[in-house]
Formats: structure tokens, sequence, C-alpha cells
């Protein structure tokens, strides 16, 4: 397990994104800020209608919690060329999104940038919509 | 930069990550312009149709099509927001676009929209129209007894089934997509489907309609590409005036396409908790007899 924590983005980056309206993302998550949790990759699960990645965070004070970040459908991320050797268990990623609305270490991931520096993202996509 | 992102095989690609398996739209040209509902809907209304036939002489519905529509999540004009792709009015009758509904209805609607979430996070289905302009990807079946809607993504997995060969309906049992029953006329396929439960939203607006309400839908093939789709609504416990949509299916050409399966229960529990938290309940459903009352105690409060 790495580093390193959560931390509210200043930038505004995924404002005016359309991220998931099929049920309204905004009934459970704070579409007015933004976060970026970077955490080590405990499991990658491509199931429906929502795929799940889980980290294990650590804070400031070497406390560990485990986060769930969000995406669209496995289908989704399956046409758009993820695959599950993208994001192997121990990998370092960084996923910007939503917070949860209930304050639980949860996210609607936007963006997941890779230890190799590509980015993957994880919300609907006009193609795919 | 997130855009540059979004868009399927090119943005893929550029990232070095595995080819898209039919990441995209691809859609060639269509006989009328579909961007604006309302011009589509004259559009098609105007052109003959000339639609692949089947042997036995139908217009064949058959391939696969996307919806061109976002009428799930309003179905008036709206703006594109974080939570919302936007696009104009589904409404076509009224000419004004505005959804006809009365006074005491407005008023349930925004108690419900701002009490229920959407009957899609609850893996439920949309009503036989709903499913129509919920669901983004569909692959059309037919014979000549039934045509088929197999369907994916934004919804519950739904398919309808359609018989078209004059069987009379099931009858006296509320079903989520009720209990369709087709035929033609002329090359245009009428479909329609009474005992439905009505306990959906007909978009994330909290709009609704009730046990009562009649839903007729028509689709006519215009040409080799675009489905020339509308239903209306008659329900005078909401409406003040039967209510048409409409909106154009586009056949997806993108190379091996092909509809997956999308369970939409395997993380539902933990997304219903999540609304749940924030004090959002699912929608019930009104029933005419419902509306009736709610009605009257509305008018009397206003008295």
């Amino acid at each position: 397990m790495r580093q390193v924590g959560v931390s509210v983005l200043a930038a505004s980056f995924l404002a005016g994104l359309p991220v998931n309206a099929h049920h309204s993302v905004a009934a459970g998550f704070d579409l007015d800020t933004e976060i970026s949790v970077t955490g080590t990759i405990v499991e990658m699960e491509f199931i429906n209608p929502h795929a799940r990645l889980f980290l294990e965070v650590q804070d400031d004070n070497g406390a560990v919690e485990t986060w769930t970040a969000w995406f669209t459908s496995a289908n989704n991320l399956m046409r758009r060329g993820w695959r599950p050797t993208d994001l192997p268990v121990g990998e370092t990623v960084t996923v910007t999104g939503f917070p949860a609305r209930d304050g639980s270490p949860q996210t609607y991931g936007g963006e997941t940038l890779l230890a190799d520096g590509r980015t993957l993202f994880g919300g609907n996509a006009p193609g795919q919509r | 930069m997130i855009r540059h992102l979004l868009s399927g095989l090119a943005g893929a690609a550029a990232l070095g990550l595995a080819p898209s398996i039919s990441s995209g739209q691809v859609f060639t040209e269509s006989i009328c312009p579909q961007e604006d509902h309302a011009q589509f809907h004259a559009c098609a209304l105007r052109e003959t149709p000339d639609p692949p036939r089947r042997a036995d002489g139908r217009p064949d519905f058959t391939g696969l099509w996307r919806r061109r529509t976002w009428a799930f999540e309003n179905f008036e004009a709206h703006a594109e927001t974080v939570d919302d792709f936007g696009g104009p009015s589904v409404v076509v009758d009224p000419p004004d676009g505005i959804v006809p509904i009365l006074p005491w209805a407005e008023a349930e609607r925004i108690r419900i929209r701002d009490e229920h979430m959407h009957h899609n996070a609850a893996c439920t289905l949309s009503g036989p129209a709903g499913t129509m302009y919920m669901t983004s990807r569909f692959q059309f079946l037919q014979d000549e007894q039934h045509v088929v809607m197999v369907g994916e993504q934004l919804t519950a997995h739904p398919y309808r089934i359609i018989p078209i060969d004059g069987r009379p309906h099931i009858g006296n049992i509320p079903l989520w997509n009720g209990d369709p029953r087709g035929r033609w006329e002329g090359d245009t396929l009428v479909i329609e489907s009474p005992n439905h439960n009505a306990k959906y939203m007909l978009d994330q607006q909290g709009r609704f309609i009730t046990d009562e309400a009649i839903i007729t839908e028509r689709l006519t093939r215009l040409d080799e590409n675009t489905i020339h789709y509308s239903a209306t609504y008659e329900d005078p416990n909401v409406f003040t005036q039967p209510m048409t949509m409409a909106f154009a299916f586009r056949r997806d050409a993108a190379q091996n396409a092909e509809i997956w399966e999308e369970a939409c229960h395997e993380t539902n529990t933990e997304q219903l908790e999540l609304f749940r938290n924030n004090g959002y309940t699912i929608f019930p459903g009104i029933t005419g007899e419902q509306a009736r009352q709610l009605k009257a105690e509305w008018e009397a409060q206003r008295r």
C-alpha cells in the first residue's frame, strides 16, 4: 500500500461534463465538489450497472481507509477500451470524481490516472450514452 | 481535456488502450434530420416511407438501433449540465413543446422529484414508451407474429415482445411495460399497451402518469437508417389534453455492434443505500383513484 489520501480540487474541471444521467448521480453524489483520491488498488469489479474500484487510501496520520470509486457500466468501460489488465491489484492510481453526499468514502469517478500516465474516463460518454 | 477522452475509439486509441468494441455511434445518412424532435416529426410525417421489406411485404424493423433523445432527463427542452446531456423538447403535441400538465399534477411532480429517486435507480422498468427513450441500444427482431425489442444500457436490461397477429390482450394484470399488442396501419406499426402499473416516472423531473393512462406508440421505418417513433399519452387525471412525444431511432452501423447482457442488479443494492441515506425513497406510483383524491385535496386547499 502506498500513499496518499484525498483532496478537494480547487479547479472545477469536471464541471459541465455530463457524467451519468441515467438515475441522477446528483441524488447520491455532490456534483458541486470534486475530489481526488489516490490509493492502491484492492479490487476492480467489471460489473453492471456500475463498475467499481476499491482503493486502500492512507491519510496523513497513517490511517488506512477503503474507498469505492463508482464508474459507468462494465459494458461501457469495455466498449471504451478499459481492460482488467489496466487496473492490477497493488497499483497506485488517482481517481478524480464527485464525493458521496452521505460522507461515506465513495466517489463517482470521472477520470482515473494510472501509474504509467494514461488516463481512463469512467463516466458516460457521448458515443455510449 | 476530458471531452477528448470521452469519444470512444479515437480517444482510446490515442491513449494506447485496446481498441474499443463497437465503441461509439456510427450512423449513416437519414432522410430527415433528427436533432430537433419537432422538425424531425414534421419531416417524417411529410415524407413517404421507403423501408426495407420482409418477404410478406411488411416493413422490416430488424437491426441494431440507437434512440436519439435524452427525454428521460426532461421531456421539455433543457440545457446541458453536469448531470444532464440536455436537448430540445421531445413533446411535439402540444406544439409549444410544453407538457400539458394539470396544476395539481404539477405540484405533485415537484414533490415526487424532490422526495423520490428515479425508478431506474432501483433497476425497475420504465414502461412501454419509457423503455424506448430510456434504453440506449436496441436490437429489433421480427417475424410474422411478433416484433421483439431487446435492449441494453441505461435501464434494466429490457425486452419487449409485441404480438402483431391480432390476439387479444392478456388483460387485468398490471405490468411494468404493459400488455402490448401491435397492428399495422399501412407501413406503420401501432402498439397499444394497456394494463401498465405506472410505477415509474416519465422523466427525472418527476413527471408521471397513472395506471389509467392509454399509451399508443407508432413506429415507421422511414428508410434504411431511420425509424420515426412517437408515443401519445392520454391521461385526463394528469394532462389537460393528449400529449405526443416523437424522436428518431437511427441504425447503429458500428462495426461488430451487438447487444450485451447488462444485469442491473450487481451493485444496485449499495447504490440504493446511498440514495436512501440522502433521504430519497422509491416512487410508488399514483393510481387513477389516488390521483382524483389528490386533485380534490389540492383544489380544496385553494378555495
